[in-house]
């Protein structure tokens, strides 16, 4: 399945907050043919337009009112840490960068470097047999194996990143799942550049003029999103989200239940309009569906609500689990839904 | 065949502490033909002797445990996850996200553990505790019954086999396969009449959960001598170089009360001649090996202790360089095939004795 293949291809890129080039790469190449012009704004977010028909259709929520053009957006980045030192060891050293849980980070299989060049090492600890305590940031340390600080600054320096090193891998079988690094964050952007694929290749035009944003740097609070919606000048924004539900949740929404469209989140009333008219939608087309009415902890969208003229805002948030960890889950049914809800969405609204 | 494949043959097989017997068949497949016997006990040792075939040669046992740390499934829950216990000892903080397999009749499977009812954040998650850690599978409830999971299936880390820089390697099971390893390796690659006694190559079962079991094969062998090889810490940022050594620069031994110190010192003298670099470490009262409960063997058997330097030691990669396990196999090889590094360990009565 090609919707798969493009997800396990973007979860396995090296991306974390500031350090995006990648998957931006990655992203450009596999939609430049289908997009009918992209360009990347001065905080680095890439936008791929896609033209529309410049007639909005009855009965859409936004019907009645000169709206122009619609901005789906995602970010880019991933879970990660930085290098803050490379000891005399050759051990660099991690701090904070949007993980900062050493019971995270402990152990695990790491890749670190840049945008041009990385290595592979795990993080090392002091092993459980000594420790005796909680395993903090600070007493983490990289192995990549090198004997000295001139060797290991070959490979990484300080203010270079780190992500999870972890395989893709399908769980499962009737109700399969799908397991990989950075699956909250790069579901989105897989999402939308399915979506923006199935549209193209259907050849089919939707009444508004259709941008398709990736952001960076999201992970360290709000995203580039604000320029990219002063470029693009949207009338109406759909932010493509995770939602992060832990194992065995009782909680209102869960995974396998298809996407889940808030009502609120940090500093947004999300647009009712809109929101009410993406879950009818979902219903007339037997697309499962979560409506919540707590916040998820995403600050995006009230920045888009507050740029330029204003922009009316929905969020689509997909249901992942552990999307702070190695190893992320989601549900394949989820993913599948959450491209069915937006295709549709870009052709009705 | 080379140190490398050897430690690859035994780390592709699962033995989390009571799964030994899964090592035993792979085991025998690829050494069968370079050892006179090979037994399995009641213990679930794996024992290989190679003999000397020489008139009254001594008996030297070389012992490594092929058990590894992990997992066994509690209960399968109504909607697919897993509860589990651990089998020796895990650091329970570090599990959430980390991926596993477990082991079913009909099949093996991944999954990601996870804490019930709590998403990880990105700072500040509690140490769970057990009976909250859950495996996140995939299946439904049925279809892990019907791949025959249930309550006792082993589970351990999934390996991630990562060549770093240097001729290090990431995985995981290294403790105390890459020991195991170096026996084979030096066993395989001495001639017969070169072997200096029988060696009796022990590979012992539960280390990990209680020891000793290395005894049971004591009481058959009867060895005059043995050495105990198991890991021991490496380097690493914020350990004590004097509990340590560096990764890279060969094998380490105990200098204990808890074992035979004239054995371990022939074992330095001889390294130091061939050349083999061997750090000696001071563990006053307590190996952490085998060695502590094998000292008391039968009529007592002088042991020593001769480890692998590892870092990361029951994390979820383990790390160790190559050229160390190397070097260890080539100190074994010296101590297997050098007459008097065994001698006067034999009790003898002056006056006539007992009888």
């Amino acid at each position: 399945m090609r919707e798969l293949t493009l997800l396990k291809k973007l979860s396995m890129v090296f991306g974390p907050s500031g350090c995006e080039d990648g998957i931006a790469q990655l992203l450009r190449e596999t939609l430049l043919p289908y997009a009918d012009a992209v360009t990347e704004d001065r905080l680095g977010s890439l936008i791929f337009l896609y033209k529309g028909t410049g007639q909005s259709r009855k009965n859409a929520p936004v019907n009645g009112r000169v709206y122009e053009r619609l901005m789906l957006a995602a970010h880019m980045d991933e879970p990660g840490f930085m290098i803050q030192s490379v000891d005399d060891k050759g051990y660099p050293h991690p701090t904070k960068l949007s993980v900062g849980d050493g019971s995270l980070l402990t152990g695990r299989s790491v890749t670190v470097g840049n945008g041009e060049k990385q290595v592979s090492g795990y993080m090392g600890a002091m092993p459980a047999h000594k420790s005796g305590g909680a395993a903090k940031l600070d007493s983490l340390y990289v192995d990549i194996g090198a004997k000295d600080r001139e060797e290991a600054e070959k490979y990484v320096c300080p203010g270079d990143f780190g992500v999870f090193r972890t395989d893709f891998e399908i769980l499962g079988s009737s109700e399969p799942s799908l397991k990989g690094k950075a699956l909250g964050d790069r579901a989105g952007c897989a999402v939308l550049a399915e979506v923006l694929i199935r549209l193209a290749e259907a050849g089919f035009r939707p009444a508004f003029d259709t941008c398709f944003c990736f952001t960076r740097r999201k992970k360290i609070g709000t995203s580039g999103i604000t320029a990219a919606a002063a470029l693009v000048e949207p009338d109406v924004g759909i932010l493509l989200a995770p939602a992060d539900i832990p194992a065995l949740s009782d909680g209102p929404v869960s995974t396998g239940k298809g996407p889940i469209l808030p009502f609120i989140d940090k500093e947004i009333v999300y647009d009712q309009p809109i929101t009410r008219f993406l879950l009818a939608l979902g219903e007339q087309l037997g697309i499962p569906c979560q409506s919540a009415a707590a916040p998820l902890g995403h600050r995006d969208g009230g920045a888009l609500l507050r740029t330029g003229k204003g922009v009316r805002c929905a969020s689509v948030s997909i249901p992942v689990r552990y999307c702070q960890g190695s190893a992320s889950v989601m549900k394949q049914a989820d993913y599948l839904h959450t491209i069915e809800l937006v295709l549709a969405a870009v052709r009705q609204l | 065949m080379t140190y490398t494949e050897i430690l690859e043959i035994l780390c592709g097989t699962m033995t989390v502490s009571g799964w030994e017997r899964n090592a035993h068949e792979t085991v025998r497949q690829h050494f069968a033909s370079r050892f006179d016997e090979i037994t399995s006990d009641g213990a679930r040792n794996l024992i290989l002797l190679r003999r000397c075939q020489k008139e009254n040669a001594p008996r030297i046992l070389l012992d490594a445990h092929m058990d590894e740390i992990g997992m066994m499934v509690r209960e399968v829950l109504e909607d697919g996850f897993l509860t589990v216990a651990n089998v020796g000892g895990l650091d329970r903080q570090i599990l959430p996200c980390a991926e596993c397999r477990i082991y079913g009749e009909k099949k093996t499977v991944s999954g990601v553990l996870a804490v019930r009812g709590i998403s990880p954040d990105s700072e500040g998650s509690k140490v769970p505790e057990w009976k909250d850690l859950v495996i996140d599978t995939g299946y439904t409830k049925e279809e892990l019954t019907t791949l025959g999971i249930g309550p006792g299936s082993p589970v351990s880390y999934r390996h991630q086999w990562t060549q770093l820089l240097n001729n290090r390697i990431t995985g995981q099971g290294f403790d105390d396969k890459c020991c195991a390893a170096g026996l084979l390796w030096a066993v395989i690659h001495t001639p017969r009449e070169e072997l200096a006694g029988d060696v009796y190559v022990v590979l012992s079962a539960a280390e990990e959960i209680h020891g000793q079991l290395t005894n049971c094969a004591a009481l058959a062998i009867q060895p005059d001598f043995a050495i105990v090889t198991d890991v021991n810490f490496a380097s690493t940022p914020g350990m004590a170089s004097d509990e340590s050594a560096p990764l890279g620069e060969g094998p380490m031994t105990s200098l204990s009360a808890a074992t035979d110190r004239r054995l371990t010192d022939r074992i330095i003298a001889a390294a130091k001649k061939a050349e083999i670099p061997l750090h000696p470490v001071v563990e006053s009262t307590n190996t952490g090996t085998n060695a502590g409960s094998l000292i008391y063997a039968n009529t007592g058997v002088p042991t020593a202790v001769v480890s692998i330097p590892l870092a990361g030691m029951h994390s979820y990669n383990e790390c160790l360089s190559i050229d160390d396990g190397e070097a260890f196999a080539r100190l074994i090889r010296l101590c297997i095939t050098s007459p008097d590094i065994g001698t006067d360990s034999v009790p003898v009565w002056e006056k006539g004795g007992l009888a």
